[in-house]
């Protein structure tokens, strides 16, 4: 379902007089309720909206598509073919993939989160996507050394906090609980050649991870590049989990987890996605 | 206030002893929009500069944080 174009979002944006009553009012609601609930939401207001105008018709199909992708409903076809047949915008016009049949497999899929109890509580929802996900609030108790030795048991690891970045004096951090992990941590692990997880995300401010070197030493690194946005990240996660355990396909799921963002971000958050240390995206 | 990294804004000098200053929103930083997007590009806003990268930003307009430690 999605695009290959780069700055979609903002191109989207341009519009954004055009968009649905609906729309806007998911990007006012920010903090109040889960990125899911006000899916559910957005797509309950759509299905009732009504307009004479041809543009916010559009976009009402192009929203009522993206929403019920993410909510998974294969209704969402329908909304896009719908929005394509309005024969507007055609650059906004959505290439379908088809639906995976879901595999059976085992994986597990850890999400260390720290931030306040109100965001963390958004983010614990992420394991109602997928049984094999597990989701962890980091609090006052919690260990980032002890993780990096058990980390090995997950297939894939994320890690969203607040952080500090690098300067010529200091490594950099994130703030996990009370304590700090520092890519020094992570370059004893890998160094010391121990098992660790094939996919590690790690979103915070700064390039402190971003450029960390032992990002070359796993299958698939994913950083934010300079600024993070919790509510972002939440919306990124919901969309790459979801899609990840549909396609088992890590590329998949990170495109589906930008696009997931386009409700609320004005221009592509800078999620970047590294192979073996390699940059696969712009 | 809303903790933001000052990238987004240009400070107009001088600061305050209490951190405070004016600043100029730029929406965008090397040519990459600032994805929250709140606030009026090329208006000035009265903020409080907390470091070199970081600053707080008047809510609202601003209300959307940057997860940074201070």
């Amino acid at each position: 379902m999605f695009w290959n174009q780069t700055h979609l979002h903002a191109e989207l944006y341009k519009h954004a007089d055009a968009l649905p009553g609906p729309v806007k009012d998911f990007y006012k609601g920010t903090r109040e309720s889960s990125f899911k609930d006000n899916l559910l939401r957005l797509d309950k207001g759509l299905s009732t909206y009504t307009t004479h105008q041809p543009a916010q018709h559009y976009f009402k199909f192009l929203f009522q598509g993206i929403c019920q992708y993410y909510l998974q409903n294969p209704s969402y076809r329908m909304h896009l073919e719908m929005a394509a047949d309005t024969g507007i915008y055609p650059k906004f016009l959505p290439l379908l993939i088809p639906l995976v049949d879901e595999q059976t497999r085992i994986e597990r899929i850890l999400v260390v989160v720290s931030f306040d109890n109100q965001i963390n509580s958004h983010f614990k929802q992420l394991c109602n996507i997928h049984e094999g996900i597990t989701v962890m609030a980091a609090g006052e108790d919690f260990e980032p050394s002890a993780m990096l030795k058990s980390w090995r048991v997950y297939d894939q690891v994320f890690i969203a906090g607040h952080g500090e970045d690098k300067s010529d004096t200091y490594e950099g951090h994130i703030r996990l609980g009370n304590k700090l992990l520092t890519p020094g941590m992570i370059a004893d692990v890998v160094n010391a050649k121990k098992v660790k997880p094939t996919v590690l995300g790690i979103f915070t401010c700064g390039e402190t991870f971003y450029a960390m070197e032992p990002r070359s030493h796993f299958d698939y690194f994913i950083a934010d590049h300079q600024s993070s946005v919790p509510r972002f990240v939440e919306m990124f996660l919901y969309g790459y989990l979801l899609t990840y355990f549909k396609s088992y396909n890590v590329l998949e799921a990170f495109k589906a987890g930008r696009m997931a963002t386009i409700f609320q971000a004005k221009s592509d958050p800078t999620y970047q996605i590294f192979t073996r240390g390699v940059k696969l995206q712009e | 206030m809303t903790r933001r990294l000052s990238q987004w804004f240009t400070i107009i000098p001088p600061v305050s002893a209490q951190g405070m200053a004016n600043a100029v929103y730029n929406g965008e930083y090397n040519g990459v929009p600032d994805p929250i997007g709140e606030g009026k590009v090329g208006a000035t806003y009265l903020v409080r500069v907390l470091s070199a990268t970081k600053l707080e930003s008047p809510n609202p307009p601003f209300t959307t944080e940057e997860g940074f430690d201070i």
